[in-house]
């Protein structure tokens, strides 16, 4: 199966695959980016920051058509090409469009359109990627009945491969498509791989990929100080905040030739459903893809008791990890439980540890710790429905209980906070009454954010929700600390009052205001800030009060 | 649907909290109960079994006067979680106004969570009633505990249908959202009701506000 032109790889899934071994998520992430917006958007001083200047020209570039691409960056600095545009086939995301947002005529599904590369984020080995659906409303105005306002902002996610994508490489050879290969850098190699030379599924594995022929630099395996290399590079570390919002530096400044040789090292090392024997435990890296990685050791500390043999119980310690298909996995994910056949279980056993198991019936089902799983499992696994409506009274009527519940909050330190509805209203253009527990669903629902926590600078949490309680509980702790510490240190450097620090944790970013007593923070859905989202979550901050 | 009196301008409704076995269901109640007044309340009723426990109380609250000059009363239930006792649960859902489904936050618990809302649906459906059609909330208590799923999981099991329901994290063992989830199926519940039945109160008695 062919892989498109515009196949790019998101870096941090595969990046702490080499680390060494750890179960702690927190463990050694090569590089932990801090970016402040202070009050007049100014950026805070961090070193081997390229000028301000520089970074502000780089801004994600969404042409509202096949517009010409920007002349390709021959610098041999480090800063990153300017933008090139991706070309996309309709057909790649059209049936995973809201349909109710849909022009009543059917387009031409082959037809390319343009996106940037700052609004994509390919997910490397599985091959699928994701575009907030306001930047394709962007590209191709004309399917869509209506501009997409913010409230339908959801993330596309959409398959590299198949028929579509076939489809797509055919069309990479069309003129439209040239922007991929003239912006790609020219130095070390490029994004584009003709469809006639693109490996067959089957070869992807083990044999040599044609990519690695366009690499100046051979595409050797990946090592961790490879990954170093890239993180380091001074250029793209650290970006200010700009109308147009920050770039990633894992998605798109990371050079085009290392971006390809981490994908191929992925692409290569780890068939589905098989083991990396004797590899260390590397943090589930490879859950972004189709596949989710998971430790022997608490698959095994779950096994029903009749399963425990002796046998088994001799790899207490393990720290072999066993690969499965998300495929096999995210299904059952509704049912709260995930078991997978015994067979299924050794087949994904390195060769050496399959005697221990050799005794259980084949089908016989072995459970797999959900929490396990969700320490790689990808947000977009567990996404709500999109057609949701939700169901909050629009006024408020007084209940007897309503007096306990106030009491309640303020005797829990939740009571503060006051809301101005109306002018939270006109920030979220609704007319639905807006309390405290409702805005902060708001914030967290803002496009190109997924979740949004408000707590005290005390740790007490009021509203909303990160992604795990210690996710959670760790930002209550650090994000108060961070900034007394920044705004200490940016008050002698006279710049203006800090109110945002964006931090880039591999594939993670997230951003936390603070202002009086209350601190907010908001997980970014892949890169950060679009335009005038930062200031709105500002805006929304300005109208809370403790 | 609640029961009114028209003679003693009352109504009266019943919420029930639903969910698996030892999910904190009970724990609400004895909160709530410990909090009101003796004078706003009736006693706690435990029935109780081996294993679990079956609760009710009766409960005369405070403003006594809340829907165009009816006392309003409210019925507290709790449902037992285990799944030998449907029978009961059956009864205590029949004519149910409004329900707190409470889900318990820890990992281990996510099937049986699965489980018992399903039953939830399954047992309303018995009296042709769909969830889609009662009040309901969301309650994700246990949040103290280290072991939790995070809430995105617990609304992705829960709360996924259609129609997406106000959820609270909390933590009834010491009270924390206990009362917030209450009041928020009571809204749910007022709002319904004034929609489609305010008009009963009006006709016999006439005693409109
Ligand atoms: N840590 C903690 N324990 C709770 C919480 N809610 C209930 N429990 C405990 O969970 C157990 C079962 O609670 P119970 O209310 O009897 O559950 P029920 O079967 O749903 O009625 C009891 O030991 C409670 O003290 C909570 O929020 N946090
Ligand atoms: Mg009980």
């Amino acid at each position: 199966m062919p892989f498109l032109n515009w196949f790019r790889k998101k870096s941090t899934s595969t990046e702490a695959e080499p680390k060494a071994s750890s179960a702690d998520k927190s463990s050694p992430e090569p590089t932990t980016v801090i970016e402040t917006a202070s009050g007049n958007s100014e950026q805070a001083s961090v070193p081997d920051t390229p000028s301000t200047e520089q970074q502000l020209t780089e801004t994600p570039v969404i042409p509202l058509s096949a517009a010409a691409p920007p002349e390709p960056k021959t610098s041999s600095t480090a800063e990153p090409a300017s933008t090139p545009h991706l070309s996309v086939p309709l057909g790649a995301f059209y049936e995973k469009l809201p349909p109710h947002l849909l022009a009543s005529i059917r387009p031409d599904l082959k037809r390319l359109i343009q996106i940037a590369p700052e609004d994509i984020v390919i997910e490397e080995n599985a091959e699928e990627a994701t575009v907030p659906l306001s930047i394709l409303s962007l590209s191709c105005p004309d399917i869509f009945v209506r501009p997409v306002a913010a409230s339908d902002e959801i993330p596309i996610t959409f398959s590299l491969s198949g028929p579509v994508a076939a489809s797509a490489a055919e069309s990479s050879q069309q003129p439209e498509a040239q922007p991929l290969k003239t912006a790609a850098p020219p130095e070390p190699g490029s994004l584009v791989v003709p469809a006639d030379t693109r490996p067959e599924e089957g070869s992807k594995m083990g044999e040599p990929h044609p990519i690695k022929e366009q690499l100046t630099e051979s595409g050797s395996p990946t090592r961790p100080d490879e990954i170093e290399s890239v993180e380091r590079q001074p250029a793209p570390t650290v970006r200010a905040t700009t109308a147009s919002g920050k770039i990633n530096l894992r998605d798109v400044t990371v050079p085009v030739d290392e971006l390809i040789r981490l994908r191929e090292s992925a692409a290569g090392a780890k068939p589905l459903a098989s083991a990396s024997s004797g590899t260390e435990f590397s943090g589930h890296t490879s859950s972004a893809e189709k596949e989710i990685r998971l430790r022997l050791q608490s698959v095994l500390s779950n096994l029903p008791p009749g399963l425990e043999q002796p046998s088994i119980q001799d790899l207490s310690g393990t720290e072999t990890e066993i690969v499965l298909p998300l495929d096999l996995i995210q299904p059952q994910l509704a049912q709260g439980r995930v078991v997978v056949s015994a067979a299924t279980f050794c087949k994904a056993l390195p060769d050496d540890l399959k005697p221990h198991f050799e005794a259980i019936e084949p089908s016989t089902e072995i459970p797999i710790p959900l929490r396990e799983i969700f320490l790689g499992l990808p947000h977009e696994a567990i996404k709500l429905r999109e057609d949701q409506e939700m169901v909050h009274p629009q006024e408020t009527i007084q209940t007897p209980f309503r007096a306990h519940a106030e009491e309640d909050a303020k005797r829990f330190g939740l009571e503060q906070v006051k809301v101005n509805s109306e002018r939270l209203q006109a920030i979220f253009l609704t007319d639905e009454t807006l309390d405290l527990p409702k805005t902060i669903t708001k914030v967290g629902e803002l496009p190109g954010l997924r979740s949004c926590l408000l707590n005290t600078t005390d740790g007490l949490k009021l509203a909303g929700g990160l992604d795990s309680p210690d996710q959670e509980q760790a930002v209550s702790v650090l994000a108060p600390e961070l900034f007394k510490e920044a705004r200490s240190k940016l008050a002698e450097m006279q710049f203006g009052a800090l109110e945002t620090i964006t931090l880039h944790c591999g594939r993670d970013q997230l951003s936390t205001f603070l202002q009086g007593k209350l601190c907010l923070t908001v997980l970014h859905d892949n890169r950060p800030f679009k335009p005038g989202i930062r200031e709105k979550v500002q805006a929304v901050m300005n109208e809370l009060v403790l | 649907m609640p029961t009114i009196n028209y003679a003693a301008k009352e109504i009266q409704f019943k919420i029930v909290y639903c969910g698996a076995a030892l999910c904190g269901k009970t724990t609400n109640l004895v909160y709530i109960h410990s909090r009101i007044a003796p004078a706003h309340r009736g006693d706690l009723v435990s029935l109780a079994t081996a294993a679990d426990r079956t609760l009710f109380f009766d409960f005369l609250p405070l403003s006594a006067v809340i829907l165009q000059g009816f006392k309003t009363k409210f019925q507290l239930y709790t449902v037992p979680g285990q799944v030998i006792y449907n029978a009961t649960r059956q009864l205590v859902l029949r004519n149910v106004d409004g329900v707190v489904f409470v889900a318990d936050s820890q990992w281990d618990k996510m099937e049986e969570n699965v489980e018992s809302f399903r039953n939830l649906e399954q047992n309303l459906q018995k009296q042709s009633l769909s969830l889609d059609a009662v009040p309901y909330v969301l309650q994700l208590n246990k949040r103290d505990l280290q072991d939790v799923a995070p809430t995105n999981y617990l609304q992705y099991l829960l709360n996924n249908r259609k129609r997406r329901v106000q959820s609270f994290e909390s933590i009834a063992t010491t009270g924390v959202n206990v009362f917030s989830t209450l009041d928020a199926v009571t809204q749910v519940l007022l709002h319904k009701f004034n929609r489609e039945r305010g008009q009963l109160l009006a006709v016999p008695g006439g005693g409109g506000r």
